[in-house]
Order: C-alpha cells, then structure tokens, then sequence
C-alpha cells in the first residue's frame, strides 16, 4: 500500500504526525528537494508540501506534475496561504473540464 | 538530612541565581524583529558557552538542551543528597522508560526521542531491560516496567503505556518527596498531582470519556482526594471551581477553568499551572540552611528555558510580541 508524507517547516507539519502521515521537517530548499525526490522513490503515493517550502523548489514540483505517482499536493503553511496549491487545484480543473467551475 | 550539610551548595546556588535571566531580558528577546536579535541578546547571558557551533535558526533546540544538561550534571555535584535533584528529573526517566518499552514494542530505533538526563544510568536500564535483566534495577522502576509489560499482553492497547507509566511516576515521585520530609518537596509534589489531575478532569470531560476511564487516570496522593475529582465529572466548570475552592490550588483552578470557558483552550490553566508552582517555590530565596535553594534553582532554570523556547518557537513561526506575553511563564527572580 501506498504511504502519504508531508514536508514543510517543522511547526506547520508536526500535527499530521497524529493522523498517521509521515511527518519529515525541513528547513532549506536542498533539503526540500532531498527529501521529496528520496520519498517520491520510497512508496508514498501522496506528498503534501507547505506552499511556502514549495515555492522554493518549483522545477522539482514541476517535475512530479508529469507523473502519476507520486501526487504532490500544496498545503498552506502555518504563516497563511500563499494561493498556489488552490491556483494548482483550479488549473487543474480546468483540464480537466475545460472551463473553471469552482 | 542534615541542613546544615547545605551551607556550602547554598551559598553557590546563590551566585548562580544571578545569572538567571530577567524579566527585562526576556522583554528585550520578547521584542526582538528576528531570531538574530534573540540569539543576540542571548549571547549576552550565561548561555553565551552552550551557543559555539550553530548554524542555522531552527538548532536552537541544541541550545536549549545543552544547557539543561550542563544544568543538570552541575546541581548534582553541587547537591549532597541526589534525591533533591532526583525529584525534577524523575520525569525525564520516565519518559525515557516510555520510549525504551515503545520502542521494544515496536521494534524500532527512537534514539533521537531519548532524553540524556535523569536520576538513573539509563544506558543500564536500556541494556538490562532489553536483555530481560531486571535483577539490578530499582525495584520501582522494575515493577512498573512488569506492569506495564503484563497489561500490555492482556489489553495490548499502547495507551495504556503513558498511563501506567505516568501513574508509577507519580507514585515514585510521592515517595521521593516523602522521604526527604521537607515541606516544600512534599507540597509541590501534593500540587502538582492536584493541578494535574483537574487538568486530567477537564480533558475526560471534553472526550466524553466515562467515569470508569476518569478513575483509571487519577493520580492519587494529591491534597485533594481521588474519589472528589472522579465524582466530580459530572459537575459543571463553575461547580468544580467551586467544590475546590478551599484548597491551595484553589484560586488558581478557578481563574484556570474561567480562561477554559472562554477559550475552549487549557493553555492558560496551563500556564497558571507553572506559576503557581514557581511562586511556591519563591520563599527559597529566604533560606539559607538547607536544600530548597537547590531545588528551585532547578526548577527556575526549567521554567526560563521553557520560556526561552516559547520566544524562540514564536519568533521562527512570525507571532506578535503581544501573542507570546500572553503564552510566557512567571520567573523566579
């Protein structure tokens, strides 16, 4: 079965830990981009990503978008939303359907 | 124990309060733009010695243990009985025990979770625990650990650990305060059990637990009695601050549950907690025979390094200077 993780800054990520989700704090962009690509080859189907960590590493994330597996997802952070994940999210729909109905 | 066997750790203990921080210190790191400003005032104090070696923002975790370590290891030389030492960081050994048993359980290495201070050799309780040893190690410690071990094996429910775990460590702490036959130990310990077992009371109540779940987490060998908190499970916020109004923690539970009513949030009971155990502890500076100075020594730098960690913990996370007054801790000073 696929595992689902989190990245981002410690004190925004550290709560998913309750919930079952593997939790890996990081704090500059060459750990960010350490950790997805070691967890994107590591069985996590699911990757949520602080907006604001994201933000610092966007070939990377542009990278997973092409694939299947894993699914990077934006999350805000505990600083506010930075608006990319639901920008993602809209373009995404609008793919999908041809025109934004959110 | 003899008082007078504490004229020479007395007088030491006194020079060291000096260096504790101020409150205008803490205003200053409080009112910092950034961490930078923080670390800077800090390399101002005592901890100038721990803070060699960092290099990002985020480390100051390292800090923040190294000089509880260093904390530590000087009151236990300074101290001529271990127990007064003994008393703060019996948790420490408890929460290490939780780690070693989970960590068997799970077969999985949380090395990083242990904490490096306690009153026992940890590394031999590990080792003899982990070889089935238990011949040597302290007879509380062991029986708990078999307790814990056979409940495990009839209920396998892993919470079940941390409440068993913390009831011995509660146990084991009365009895160590009780041996030393000073009222101080005696009271914080009795306080502490009290304040944690309303604190237990609310959150039964929020979870909507039962009555029988509320008796299995009490505490007993507080100033208030077992049967007092778990029959008052039922009762309203107000009719509990009421029901224990005449006691030492008293007016502290109630301006405690008034902020719980509020805000849904045990925060504040929380830090009223820690302040009403630090102001027990305040006449200390007033004795000069014997071990209280000692101990609250401790526990002041516990609470300044608590309140250090909540500045730095606002700081990285952007809260405003009013956010973290409201959150800080009471000092010794």
């Amino acid at each position: 079965m696929y595992k689902v993780a989190v990245v981002g800054d410690k004190d925004s990520i550290l709560g998913f830990k309750a919930l079952g989700i593997d939790a890996f704090p990081v704090i500059d962009k060459d750990e960010a981009r350490r950790i997805v690509d070691t967890i994107a080859r590591d069985n996590y189907g699911i990757i949520f990503i602080t907006e604001q960590m994201a933000s610092l590493i966007p070939e990377t994330i542009e990278r997973y978008n092409i694939e299947t597996i894993p699914a990077v997802i934006l999350i805000p952070s505990n600083q506010g939303t930075l608006n990319i994940g639901m920008d993602r999210i809209n373009k995404n729909v609008e793919k999908a359907v041809g025109t934004n109905i959110l | 124990m003899d008082r007078m066997d504490y004229i020479q750790a007395v007088t030491r203990t006194r020079v060291l309060e000096t260096r504790l921080l101020s409150r205008a210190r803490l205003e200053r790191m409080v009112d910092a733009k950034d961490m930078e400003e923080v670390f800077k005032v800090l390399g101002e104090t005592e901890y100038a010695n721990v803070m060699g070696g960092l290099t990002r923002d985020e480390e100051y975790e390292k800090i923040l243990s190294s000089e509880l370590k260093r904390v530590y290891k000087l009151m236990y030389e300074i101290a001529r009985d271990r127990v007064v030492v003994d008393l703060l960081a019996l948790k420490y050994d408890y929460h290490n025990l939780k780690v070693l048993i989970k960590e068997k359980l799970l077969q999985r290495d949380f090395e990083d979770m242990y904490i490096s201070i306690g009153s026992m050799d940890f590394s031999k309780v590990k080792m003899d625990y982990l070889a089935g040893n238990f011949r040597d190690m302290d007879p509380k410690v062991r029986e708990a650990i078999e307790e814990v071990e056979k409940d495990l094996e009839i209920n396998e429910d892993p919470q079940r650990i941390d409440i068993l775990l913390d009831k011995y460590y509660f146990e084991h702490l009365y009895k160590l305060a009780e041996s030393t036959d000073i009222p101080l130990f005696i009271d914080y310990v009795k306080d502490l059990i009290d304040l944690t077992n309303i604190r237990t009371l609310i959150r039964v109540k929020k979870q909507n637990k039962d009555i029988k779940f509320l008796e299995e987490v009490v505490v007993p060998h507080g100033k208030i009695g077992k049967d007092d908190i778990v029959l008052a499970l039922n009762d309203s916020t107000e009719g509990i601050a009421a029901k224990f109004k005449s006691f030492d923690v008293g007016p502290d539970i109630r301006k405690g549950l008034e902020a719980y009513q509020e805000s849904n949030r045990l925060s504040e009971f929380e830090k009223l907690m820690d302040d009403y155990l630090m102001d027990i502890n305040k006449p200390s500076k007033f004795v000069n025979f014997g071990p209280e100075p000692i101990f609250s020594y401790v526990l002041a730098k516990e609470t300044e390094i608590k309140a250090l960690r909540i500045i730095m913990v606002s700081k990285l996370n952007k809260l405003s200077p009013e956010d973290i007054r409201e959150r800080l801790r009471d000092l010794y000073v």
